[in-house]
């Protein structure tokens, strides 16, 4: 069953088939989310620090300026107040 | 905050055992968390210090538990919040990695934030925080 396309190269939301695929969908996320059981938690796990090597001098001098920046800038409240307040 | 500062400090401490140790980026982080919370500073670093004392030993497994236990403490209207934190402490690095993601999303579970959000709040952290690198060297366990 070929997909009609609209001009742009999307699909065409008109058509019967666009109508039935959109339908299976909706029909295999129910199912999915009727059979979903909780999944174990995740582990948590030791990582690595990129590129910026926090055990050398100057690795953990250029984390304190970073860290030092964002908190003279309010980083962390000024998301919180943007997004929750 | 209605959450205890000790719960707080408590999720921020199993970020920093997974990150190795309480150094000096994650204490100023530590404050600027206390301070957006309305905390005083001394008090929190107190239950930083005992948290990541507690902590610091455990196996994977442990800290899971350990942040789970705690996580669960979180008020449920001030999960979003706290997650905001976790993510602070946990990229106070400036460099956003693999590992990180997948601790984070773990943590993100924890506080029973759904994984599109958590990627959402990341997202918007990282748009909003330009200095901040993504990596895309491996970081599989030391």
């Amino acid at each position: 069953m070929a997909v009609k396309t609209t001009a742009s190269g999307k699909m065409d939301k008109r058509t019967k088939e666009y109508k039935e695929l959109k339908e299976r969908l909706a029909k295999a996320r129910a199912a999915k989310s009727k059979s979903k059981t909780k999944s174990a938690q995740p582990t948590l796990k030791k990582t690595k620090s990129g590129k910026v090597d926090k055990r050398t001098k100057e690795g953990k001098a250029i984390c304190e300026r970073m860290a030092k920046a964002r908190k003279a800038q309010n980083s962390l409240a000024n998301r919180i107040k943007r997004l929750f307040r | 905050m209605k959450t205890s500062p000790n719960t707080i400090a408590s999720l921020l401490a199993a970020c920093i055992w997974a990150d190795g140790e309480y150094a000096e980026v994650e204490r100023i982080t530590a404050d600027e968390v206390a301070e957006a919370f309305g905390i005083p500073e001394k008090e929190f670093d107190k239950y930083m210090t005992a948290a990541s004392v507690e902590i610091k030993n455990l196996t994977p497994e442990a800290a899971t538990t350990y942040a789970v236990k705690h996580a669960q403490k979180v008020e449920p209207e001030e999960t979003g919040e706290v997650y905001q934190a976790i993510m602070q402490m946990m990229l106070c690095d400036g460099v956003l990695t693999a590992g990180e993601i997948y601790n984070l999303l773990a943590m993100a579970e924890a506080l029973d934030i759904d994984r599109e959000s958590a990627i959402l709040m990341l997202c918007d952290m990282v748009k909003n925080e330009p200095e901040l690198e993504v990596s895309f060297e491996n970081d599989d366990s030391e």
